[in-house]
């Protein structure tokens, strides 16, 4: 019987049987894939750790007739931090829901998987805001996807200064203020908000999470990141809303 | 066109919504019903009925029960200031089956998970805020699941005990009795080494 060993972490996990679970695993080389872990929830699986939702593993897995079979899984990170803080792990549901819906099943998507590890690990292992790692998250993933909005300088005539810009949601970009005159979409957006985008969208993924933002440009990035999505992808993320309960 | 007559598909259908229960078993378990004495499916079909109308939510504890206060929070040789929380009745019996614990539960009937969008409104943590302002508790056990969304209800709840000054544990982490070292996953061999004690 062949096996394949893949890396992966654990989007979803629905519990079934006496007490076995089915595992959406994303994975850098086939992307999201469907695994049944055989009983996972017994307290002596071997499985336990591995099949646990944000679980980033080594699987071991076989060919089954509907989908993958769980045979073994070393933990690589659990990201256990998230757990202690309900704040982060709202935050790490939002992030998995993204990928969720923006990741197909067999088809490699090793960008996507390095930058949710990452923003995951920023989550959990460092202080860095949630909200801005939300909006990094969310402007980057829509880049990786090609979805970048044009925020190099003007999407109209290339003027690269950032004073006096607006975003364009019809342009998908950034435009000056001539240009930005008879475009009803347009917003205007202050100096800061246009350079944390361009930062997002182009830079290095070594320096992707090197700064920081006053809240007020925190708020307007927000304001775009979250309807640029919501017209990009053509659906409400509302599960931030869960933390206006807490 | 249903393949049996009405009243059996009709059973059919009603044990496939229950949980684990599918086609194949729903149609073994009505077939077994049509074989069973009358009197024995009318014994059956009470004890669900009686169970469905009779059990309550304990008012203390929101445990189930048929008595209220329940047979657990009307014991005087309970200890009361001490209450351990779990997420469901079935761990109530669990905890029960140890022998050990001599206090008082509050069963939140959930656990807190923004992946379902289940938020601390919908399960029972009012109820237990109240409960601990109103009485004299000395340690609060929060015994919920350790998975994420157990692990997470357990820390909320933690922080909103904080401020009232209440002894608040956690139920350990290790490695299970009868267990092998050598596959115990990662995590929980870190957390048994974290929750190590000295003998």
């Amino acid at each position: 019987m062949s096996f394949l060993r893949l890396k992966g972490i654990v989007l979803k996990e629905i519990n079934t049987g006496e007490a076995d679970k089915i595992l959406t695993v994303f994975t850098a080389e086939k992307g999201k894939i469907t695994a049944y872990a055989k009983g996972a929830r017994r307290p002596r699986s071997r499985l336990i750790a591995g099949s646990q939702f944000l679980c980033y593993s080594d699987f071991v897995l076989f060919r089954g007739r509907d989908m993958y079979i769980v045979s073994s899984s070393d933990v690589i990170e659990p990201f256990y931090e998230l757990r202690n803080d309900i704040v982060k792990l709202t935050y790490s549901a939002y992030f998995s829901d993204l990928v969720y819906d923006t990741v197909q099943e067999n088809e490699p998507s090793k960008d996507v998987l390095k930058l949710l590890l990452n923003t995951l690990y920023m989550l959990s292992k460092t202080s860095k805001p949630p909200e801005l790692l939300a909006r990094i998250f969310e402007l980057r993933l829509l880049a990786v996807l090609g979805y970048a909005p044009g925020v190099y300088g003007c999407v109209e005539c290339g003027w690269e200064n950032f004073e006096k810009m607006s975003f364009s949601f019809e342009k998908c970009g950034l435009l000056c203020s001539e240009c930005a005159r008879n475009d009803k979409t347009a917003i205007p957006v202050h100096r800061g908000t246009a350079r944390a985008m361009n930062h997002i969208v182009n830079s290095r993924p070594e320096n992707l999470f090197n700064f920081e933002l006053s809240g007020e440009i925190l708020g307007e990035l927000e304001k775009i990141s979250r309807r640029y999505l919501r017209e990009r992808l053509e659906k409400d993320y509302n599960r931030l809303d869960f933390l206006k309960e807490l | 066109m249903s393949l049996y007559a009405a009243p059996v598909a009709r059973l059919i259908e009603e044990f496939e919504k229950l949980p684990g229960i599918g086609r194949k078993t729903a149609q073994r378990l009505a077939f077994h019903v049509m074989n069973m004495p009358v009197e024995k499916v009318e014994g059956l079909a009470n004890a669900i009925r009686e169970a469905r109308t009779r059990i309550k939510y304990c008012s203390v504890c929101s445990n189930l029960t048929d008595v209220d206060p329940c047979s657990i929070c009307s014991n005087p040789s309970r200890d009361s200031s001490v209450i351990c929380v779990v997420e469901d009745p079935r761990d109530v019996a669990a905890m029960e089956r140890t022998r050990e614990f001599k206090g008082l539960y509050h069963v939140l009937h959930g656990a807190i998970s923004p992946m379902e969008g289940i938020g601390p409104e919908d399960i029972k943590i009012k109820e237990l805020l109240e409960r601990v302002r109103k009485n004299n508790i000395a340690e609060i056990i929060l015994a919920t699941n350790p998975n994420i969304e157990g692990e997470a209800t357990a820390m909320y709840i933690a922080k909103l005990l904080k401020p009232l000054g209440i002894k608040t544990t956690r139920l350990a982490h290790g490695i299970p009795v009868g267990g092998d070292l050598e596959y115990a996953d990662e995590v929980t061999l870190a957390k048994a080494l974290e929750g190590r004690r000295e003998i």
